[in-house]
């Protein structure tokens, strides 16, 4: 809609949005260019399936399509895409199962971010969550990490509701052994 | 942050190869960081992104949600109401055709069976109308419900007005037909009446189980009213529009009472 593409370069993520609500389809080819990459690759840990990932993939960029006049500016800009993605990737496991990854247990350490999130102090948590198992981390990352409630979580993993609960507890209650 | 991802972090998390720690940090790191997520880009094979980018366009560029749209914000609505009331599968074309086609059909048969069967199925129209608006699985309006700063209640009712506007709209050109002016308007406040009360039995249960409710409530109430009533068409004429128009306020009083159950309606 007559907008110079150089500046489409130079706009924010946020003004984007605003252009995309404003239904400028090249503010949106802009974005996903900016997105596209980590998005991809983020999923791709989450689903191994190529042509699943490129499909929800395309559900994301057609969700900020439609919603990008719901977009409050609380975080970046990132975040919400993500906060879409995530969830249209649950949706179509929800619809049908694909094959999840977990992730690899090899020399786990963690991030100070989750640290945070996790509430505990600095210090042993690395070696805590090293003596986690995998299955015991992969709730952990779904929830803490990828922001799911326990029924998105549960689809996501391809496991019932109760055992992502019994395990978030185990793994909460390993974690505290493991700094006490 | 000091702390910023290398091409070869990004191509062992691509593999799979990276630990728990590194692929969560980066995974967060690249929320935020702009440079980094150009690092991330060039991980993904620009064919790759082409293609499904070519799935995306296909979608943006939807010229029939686009000339109703425009054609609000021509009259003056705001650009965020204009692309509800566009995207409301109700006000479609395809289902606006289905709906005229039916009332004429009603309408053609008001000459041999009087003007029953039209009366009771205008009605309807913004009935089922309201229910498809807002029960459709993949609706984006679902989304925006949930995150509109237009909140659940101001939602409901744009969408419903639109719906309702529509449906009479479409209405006029079959009730041609009906040779009789008075048959063409005696069913609006019915209209309204109906889609007033879907909406509010939508604050008690489901919105396609109150569509169906208030629809055999309808049909049964003409019915009964006929039957029993000593001149036709006795359900539309008379003292029946007064009642209309009492339940009309009636509903509506309801429904502002009501109101703050919209906001979670509006994502069902």
């Amino acid at each position: 809609m007559g907008v110079d593409q150089r500046d489409l370069e130079a706009s924010s993520d946020e003004e984007l949005l605003v252009l995309i609500a404003d239904r400028s389809g090249e503010a949106l080819r802009e974005l996903y260019e900016r997105h596209v990459g980590w998005l991809v690759l983020r999923l791709m840990r989450r689903c191994s399936d190529r042509e699943v990932v490129d499909e929800v993939v395309q559900d994301t960029f057609m969700g900020v399509w439609r919603n990008a006049a719901g977009f409050r500016g609380e975080g970046p800009v990132a975040a919400w895409i993500w906060g879409i993605g995530i969830r249209r990737l649950v949706e179509r496991f929800r619809r049908r199962p694909v094959p999840t990854r977990g992730w690899d247990s090899s020399g786990a350490q963690s991030s100070a971010e989750e640290m945070v999130l996790l509430g505990v102090e600095h210090g042993d948590l690395a070696a805590a969550m090293d003596g986690l198992s995998p299955e015991l981390r992969a709730v952990l990352r779904a929830t803490v990490l990828d922001g799911l409630t326990t029924r998105e979580a549960a689809v996501l993993l391809g496991i019932p509701q109760g055992t992502v609960k019994s395990r978030m507890r185990r793994a909460r209650r390993e974690l505290r052994e493991a700094l006490a | 942050m000091t702390w910023h991802v290398s091409p070869e972090l990004v191509a062992s998390y691509r593999d799979s190869a990276s630990s728990d720690a590194a692929s969560h940090s980066l995974e967060l790191h690249l929320v935020e960081c702009e440079p980094c997520r150009r690092i991330a880009a060039g991980a993904v094979e620009s064919g790759r992104r082409d293609r499904i980018w070519a799935g995306i366009s296909e979608t943006v560029d939807m010229p029939k949600a686009r000339w109703l749209e425009e054609a609000l914000r021509r009259f003056g609505v705001n650009a965020h109401i204009a692309r509800l009331i566009a995207m409301t599968p109700s006000v479609q074309p395809s289902w606006l055709l289905a709906v005229a086609t039916i009332l004429a059909l009603a309408a053609v048969a008001a000459s041999s069976l009087g003007p029953i069967p039209f009366l009771v199925v205008a009605p309807l129209v913004p009935v089922v109308g309201v229910a498809i608006a807002f029960g459709h699985p993949i609706d984006p309006v679902h989304e925006i419900g949930v995150a509109s700063p237009t909140g659940g209640f101001r939602l409901v009712l744009i969408r419903a007005s639109a719906v309702l506007m529509a449906s009479i709209a479409i209405s006029v050109l079959p009730g041609l037909f009906l040779r009789e002016f008075r048959w063409m308007v005696v069913w609006l406040l019915p209209a309204l009446v109906c889609t007033l009360l879907v909406l509010v039995i939508s604050t008690f249960t489901h919105l396609s189980t109150a569509a169906v409710v208030v629809s055999l409530l309808w049909v049964a109430g003409v019915t009964a009213t006929e039957l029993a009533a000593s001149t036709p068409v006795a359900s539309f004429v008379g003292p029946a529009q007064l009642i209309f128009a009492g339940a009309v306020l009636g509903l509506l009083a309801l429904l502002l009472w009501r109101r703050t159950s919209f906001e979670r309606i509006a994502g069902r």
